[in-house]
């Protein structure tokens, strides 16, 4: 498995730009050089420099410190909404696929609702039901990625679920739910454990986007949209208030999407 | 008494209509004694255990009577059934390469049996999962049990599906076509294991095949099947000897011998009647060489030849003059009444 990650220098550098965010995100007071609340006039909106290396925004805080305390951040809400919004999807659709019938249209007729708006529209909505704050992007970006879930995993089901050693597990006496677990699930996961690997970065973006219109992390917090939402008036005079959290996105989501394209081939049976 | 069947009738539900998939199906297997039913694709063999077992689609509709020993397995609810598959009745499937799952050992496999059906502890079904292995000639058992199935060959794939089968000791052994996928040397082997762990056990075995070969070597009785119905039924070498049945007379004609030349081999012409569009007479009586005006009109009855051998046939059946007059008169009254 190593070998194969290794063979594609596009997956290596994905999972390097995945690692280095990590790391960033455990050690950020000790990578950041200034604090990243902390405001000096007399500074603000200096150009790159030595002490300041991607400059100051417009109340003088530091621009880089601020970005790498933003990883943690972006990288709690990537990784917290993936792992709620997974298994509810998982074994929601799980279930519509095995049994079918009316347990199969209600929860499909449900995801449908939830597919039915732009996911991002629909995050937007809730969020704003909710009031502004990064707890209820969180939730509101659980509620609208679950379905995708259920979907994919419904189908990789109904795709195995008439396989020859399911019906031997039937002859063997395992009850439907033992089948389900332990027969069907773990043959039927991959597809959606990829997709969630890709989500990672979608989500980040996601959650830049409701805190750049103010939906989500408010002003002093450091999160990558809410920083750039703030440089909109400055863009002119002082480019790097923007652009620095700008890049600090497209790497992020460039970087888990490289890699999740790299696990793919990698768990892809026909590729085997 | 293993198993006695009382007149299964199965229909499924296809396209929103009930269509009849098995018709009054009785049979009975002894223990220590091998049954194989026979037929071409789609007469009902698999659909015949599956329903002892009752491992149907949803919605399936079943009646008649299924007892194992002195219990009535047909009327228990699905969490008893679930006690006696794989503990009492066990199967075999056809193709042990998609019988297995891809993604466990073959040590879980077997281990899972002994987990379902009974109290050992981890350590002594560690043991007994080895010592499986071994019984059904296995070489290097306890390497085994850490190998997938993917790095196995056909026939040692089909041994552990006997193991896995075997695992609880079960009374009765169904096997749904258990050598088709493998090579003749194999499948010779797979078979005389099979009739090892009869005896070993005096168990029961039901044999499902289309193959006469394996009929004629580990079967005691034979029972043959066409379109959903038992047509006859006959010790192993009566019904080699003294087929009855035009059907069976067809199938054996068409298995080719060592050492013939000349002959060209027998077919039967036409094709299996769809279960939508069954006829009201014999369901054969279109590819029957010996059909009868009755034939097409009634059902032949099940007679009994001898203690051995019952067919359900109108060549056999002494009362066919009576009944033809009959069917006529009723006919007649009938286009009388329209008029």
């Amino acid at each position: 498995m190593f070998r194969r990650l290794v063979s594609s220098p596009l997956t290596v550098f994905g999972f390097l730009v995945v690692f280095i965010l990590v790391i960033t995100a455990l050690f950020a007071p000790l990578i950041a050089t200034h604090s990243p609340t902390e405001v000096n006039i007399v500074n603000k909106l200096q150009p790159p420099s030595q002490e300041h290396i991607f400059g100051t925004d417009e109340v003088g805080r530091d621009i880089f410190s601020r970005i790498v305390h933003g990883t943690r951040i972006s990288l709690k809400i990537g990784f917290l909404v993936v792992i709620l919004s997974f298994p509810v999807g998982t074994i929601l659709g799980a279930i519509a696929g095995y049994f079918g019938g009316i347990v199969d249209q209600f929860i499909m007729r449900t995801t449908d609702i939830f597919l039915s708006f732009p996911g991002i529209i629909l995050a937007m909505s809730i969020a704003a039901a909710l009031g502004p704050s990064i707890e209820n992007v969180l939730l509101a970006l659980v509620i609208v990625w679950w379905p995708w879930y259920t979907r994919i995993v419904r189908s990789s089901v109904l795709a195995i679920k008439n396989a020859e050693f399911i019906e031997s597990a039937r002859a063997l006496g395992a009850n439907p739910f033992r089948i389900l677990f332990k027969e069907i699930l773990p043959n039927s996961i991959a597809p959606a454990s990829i997709q969630a690997s890709l989500d990672f970065g979608f989500v980040i973006l996601a959650a830049a986007g409701l805190s750049f219109i103010g939906l989500g992390a408010q002003p002093p917090s450091p999160e990558w949209g809410a920083m750039l939402s703030s440089s909109r008036e400055i863009l002119r005079e002082a480019w790097w208030a923007a652009t620095f959290p700008g890049l600090a996105i497209l790497f992020t989501v460039l970087g888990f999407n490289l890699l999740g394209d790299g696990l793919r081939d990698i768990l892809d049976p026909k590729q085997r | 008494m293993l198993l006695q069947v009382q007149n299964l009738q199965l229909s499924l539900k296809r396209a929103g209509k009930f269509i009849s998939i098995l018709d009054d199906v009785s049979f009975q297997v002894q223990k220590g004694e091998t049954l194989g039913i026979v037929g071409e694709s789609g007469c009902g063999k698999s659909m015949t255990a599956l329903s002892i077992m009752r491992l149907l689609p949803d919605k399936a509709k079943l009646a008649g009577e299924v007892k194992v020993g002195s219990e009535v397995i047909s009327k228990l609810s699905k969490k008893k059934l679930e006690k006696i598959r794989g503990n009492q009745i066990s199967m075999i499937f056809q193709d042990p390469l998609t019988s297995l799952n891809p993604l466990h050992t073959v040590g879980k496999q077997i281990e899972e049996a002994l987990i379902l059906h009974t109290n050992l502890t981890k350590k002594e079904r560690k043991d007994r999962v080895v010592e499986l292995l071994k019984e059904v000639g296995l070489p290097r058992a306890e390497e085994m049990v850490k190998e997938y199935p993917h790095q196995l060959s056909g026939g040692m794939r089909q041994r552990i599906m006997i193991a896995i089968a075997m695992a609880c000791r079960p009374q009765l052994l169904i096997c749904d076509e258990p050598t088709t996928a493998l090579d003749v040397t194999v499948q010779a082997q797979i078979l005389e294991l099979m009739n090892k762990l009869k005896q070993e056990n005096d168990m029961g075995i039901i044999m499902i095949t289309h193959d006469l070969g394996v009929v004629a070597e580990v079967c005691n009785r034979v029972m043959v099947m066409y379109a959903g119905k038992v047509v006859e039924e006959a010790e192993v070498n009566e019904l080699f000897q003294r087929p009855r049945h035009p059907y069976t007379i067809g199938l054996l004609e068409a298995i080719p011998r060592v050492g013939e030349r000349k002959r060209t081999l027998g077919s039967i012409p036409g094709t299996v009647p769809s279960p939508q569009n069954l006829p009201i007479g014999c369901r054969f009586a279109d590819r029957c060489k010996d059909a009868m005006e009755i034939c097409r009109q009634a059902q032949p009855k099940t007679l009994q030849l001898t203690d051995d051998h019952r067919v359900a046939c109108w060549l056999y059946d002494e009362r066919r003059e009576d009944l033809k007059d009959d069917i006529t008169r009723n006919q007649e009254s009938k286009t009388t009444l329209s008029h």
